[in-house]
């Protein structure tokens, strides 16, 4: 879809990522690491909790770098910079996933429905964690039960939950990431709460050590 | 859609802002009234609130150096491909614009491997971060600016000359924020500026990674916001003020949280504006007491005689002691012993210094609550007293407020005993700033809780009966030694006026 040149001076006088990238557009290195700083510890983060492995996470979050470095000529500011970059990171985190899924090396069945009953594979890791509920849990441990709960949602209930918590992304944003519609973002966003929900609420009420 | 899941989207999109405002209120007014509803929306909001334990990535300097590289490496590719494409191209098509576009991107590429070779690229590239490190470092997120800005303006605007220096560094925040103007900027940079910065850089890689990403999503979002030039002109004022407090302070207030900590600043800030206004240099203050000498002469005449007696019955220390002063440090003692007993004549003696303050003070000055007046009339009773002529005090670092600690030990031990044991109470760094402060007439927070009282006890428009007196304990001496927080007294003994004098 082409950006009418209103929206790109609107972005270009909002973002200042956007202007930024703007500079590397027209080859500017230091703009580049610049943007890099900002945005490397989110993207590696983002994508660890995406994928499950932290090595794995890195090179995908250097492969959306490389991608941004080599779109740089065709970059037409059409939403905010972080809007756009968590795009092509959706794209490459997909595409990573879908090719470990093929080769089997981590268990990505997704669910589609809230049921926690429907997924063994977050019972059994909390079962393995041997973090059972019925204890008071430190903060290590509540924080190695909560990426257990995240790591039970689905691909996408991830992706909306990590872009909307951490990223600060509004329902809209998310699904121009995501290519959905706000109202689609609405429901997998509320299922997935319900499903974390369902997973952490026995430990939130026994409470947590500090 | 089944209504239980219709519920939970609605939960979820008010607890993420997203329902109109005409939805919001209807959600609240479900929360009040449907018990199970609230449960619901709670633990829907813990379990979001759990997520904060997710642990967060950090990456180190190594990441951004391998895919640069990466990058680097890709624009050589490049490069070398249409490098062999090119003779290839001008025989296919023979045309001029496939040729420059060509060009353009070979030099794209160049451009930027070059600088990658730039010795100061990681500089260049955290520059606004590292030039602005310490002032970032001492908040956590711009609604701390947001606020103090909201709480400053209503009470204490810029004067032209403060407005004027903060639209320079203001000035200097946007071109170095933008990037293509750095390398100019740092070039043209004198030599002890450019030590300067590099300690600075020092400071922010000596910084947890994890800190270093927040202080540079710090800057982000002070310059996304819409009102970055306020939160500027807020966070240079902040960072002016900041510069006169101890470290041990700054520490306090960094770890507050955000609202307490802009509420806390904001009050501060405020109090040290208004005193501004009577600040008068050394000179400044010499005029004034030329002025107020003649009535002080009178005062000492009068009691010529009450002073004799009393210098008999000192000690031969405190004789001695006396004696060694110079005769207008001599005549500003006995003044002052003269009339601290006596709210008349402190009244008179307040009413001389107005009369004598430069005319853009007086009329301030004269609206002042009592017991302000008495502070800033004793703060510069007590600059007064020992110039001119006396060379143990430097009349320079008195007004740059590195007063001699022997002068300090003396103002301390004439403060009330309330006074000293409160400031006694404090550790050490804090205890030396209040006491300064009070040095030069400001009032401390204390001061300020206590202005009711203080004012219900003072004569109409005169300073507290016993401003100047110190009580019965205190008779006995200095502060004791070796307190938690107490300054260095040494010789105060000697240095206390004599007894008795009436």
């Amino acid at each position: 879809m082409a950006i009418s040149d209103s929206t790109a001076q609107r972005y270009t006088a909002q973002d200042p990522d956007v202007r930024l990238m703007l500079q590397v557009r027209d080859d500017n290195a230091a703009a580049f690491e610049e943007l890099m700083q900002r945005y490397q510890s989110r993207l590696v983060s983002l994508m660890t909790h995406l994928v499950g492995r932290r090595d794995m996470a890195e090179d995908l979050a250097q492969d959306v770098f490389l991608r941004i470095y080599r779109a740089r000529k065709r970059y037409v500011p059409g939403s905010k910079f972080s809007t756009w970059m968590y795009t092509i990171a959706n794209n490459v985190a997909s595409n990573a996933l879908r090719g470990l899924a093929r080769r089997k090396e981590v268990n990505l069945v997704g669910r589609e429905s809230g049921e926690l009953g429907g997924n063994p594979l977050a019972a059994k890791a909390l079962a393995a964690s041997g973090l059972m509920p019925t204890r008071l849990l430190d903060k290590a441990e509540l924080s190695e039960v909560v990426k257990i709960a995240v790591s039970a949602l689905n691909e996408r209930q991830r992706m909306a939950v990590l872009l909307n918590k951490f990223e600060h992304l509004s329902y809209e944003e998310i699904a121009e990431v995501m290519q959905q519609s706000p109202s689609a973002i609405k429901s997998l966003l509320s299922r997935a709460r319900a499903n974390l929900r369902e997973v952490l609420e026995p430990y939130l009420e026994q409470g947590a050590k500090v | 859609m089944n209504p239980s899941q219709q519920q939970l989207e609605r939960i979820v999109a008010y607890l993420d802002g997203e329902l109109p405002a005409e939805e919001s209120a209807q959600v609240e007014q479900q929360l009040a009234a449907d018990e199970q509803f609230r449960q619901q929306l709670q633990g829907a909001e813990r379990a979001w609130a759990a997520l904060d334990q997710l642990p967060m990535a950090s990456v180190a300097d190594e990441f951004s150096r391998t895919t640069m590289d990466m990058v680097v490496d890709a624009a050589r590719r490049k490069v070398e491909a249409k490098t062999i494409a090119l003779p290839i191209q001008r025989r296919q098509r023979g045309t001029a614009i496939a040729l420059l576009a060509t060009m353009a991107v070979l030099l794209g590429a160049v451009v930027f491997r070059v600088a990658w070779q730039n010795p100061n690229r990681r500089l260049l590239a955290d520059l606004p971060v590292v030039q602005h490190v310490d002032i970032y470092s001492q908040f956590r997120s711009v609604e701390f600016l947001q606020e103090l800005d909201r709480r400053l303006s209503e009470a204490a605007p810029l004067d032209s000359a403060e407005g004027e220096q903060l639209q320079a560094k203001l000035a200097e925040f946007q071109f170095v924020s933008a990037v293509d103007n750095r390398e100019d900027w740092l070039e043209s940079l004198p030599a002890d500026d450019k030590v300067s910065l590099r300690a600075k850089f020092n400071r922010f890689h000596e910084l947890s990674i994890e800190r270093q990403s927040e202080l540079r999503e710090l800057h982000r979002q002070i310059e996304a916001a819409d009102n970055r030039g306020l939160l500027l002109r807020t966070m240079f004022r902040y960072q002016q003020w900041l510069n006169g407090l101890p470290q041990s302070k700054q520490f306090e207030y960094r770890n507050l949280p955000t609202s307490d900590h802009a509420r806390g600043v904001a009050s501060e800030m405020k109090q040290a504006a208004s005193e501004h206004r009577f600040e008068m240099t050394a000179e400044q203050i010499q005029d004034v007491f030329r002025h107020v000498r003649p009535h002080i002469q009178k005062v000492v005449r009068k009691k010529q005689k009450v002073f004799d007696q009393n210098l008999s019955k000192m000690s031969p220390r405190e004789r001695r002691h006396f004696q060694s002063l110079s005769k207008h440090e001599q005549a500003m003692r006995s003044y002052q012993l003269a009339i601290k007993d006596s709210p008349e004549q402190m009244r008179e003696f307040i009413d001389v210094i107005a009369e004598a303050l430069p005319s853009e003070m007086r009329d301030t000055f004269r609206q002042l609550p009592p017991w302000e007046k008495f502070n800033l009339s004793r703060s510069w009773f007590w600059r007064a007293r020992s110039q001119p002529g006396n060379d143990r005090r430097s009349v320079a670092h008195r007004h740059s407020g590195n007063i001699p600690e022997q002068e300090l030990a003396d103002f301390f031990v004439e403060l009330e005993t309330d006074e000293k044991e409160r400031l006694l109470a404090l550790p050490r760094e804090e205890m030396q700033r209040q006491l300064k402060r009070k040095y030069f007439g400001r009032g401390s927070r204390h001061d300020r809780l206590r202005r009711s009282d203080w004012d219900s006890r003072l004569p109409p428009g005169g300073p507290r009966p016993d401003g100047w007196r110190r009580d019965r304990r205190d008779q006995s001496g200095p502060p004791p030694r070796g307190l938690r927080g107490g300054p260095r007294f040494d010789g105060e003994l000697d240095r206390r006026p004599p007894r008795g004098v009436e």
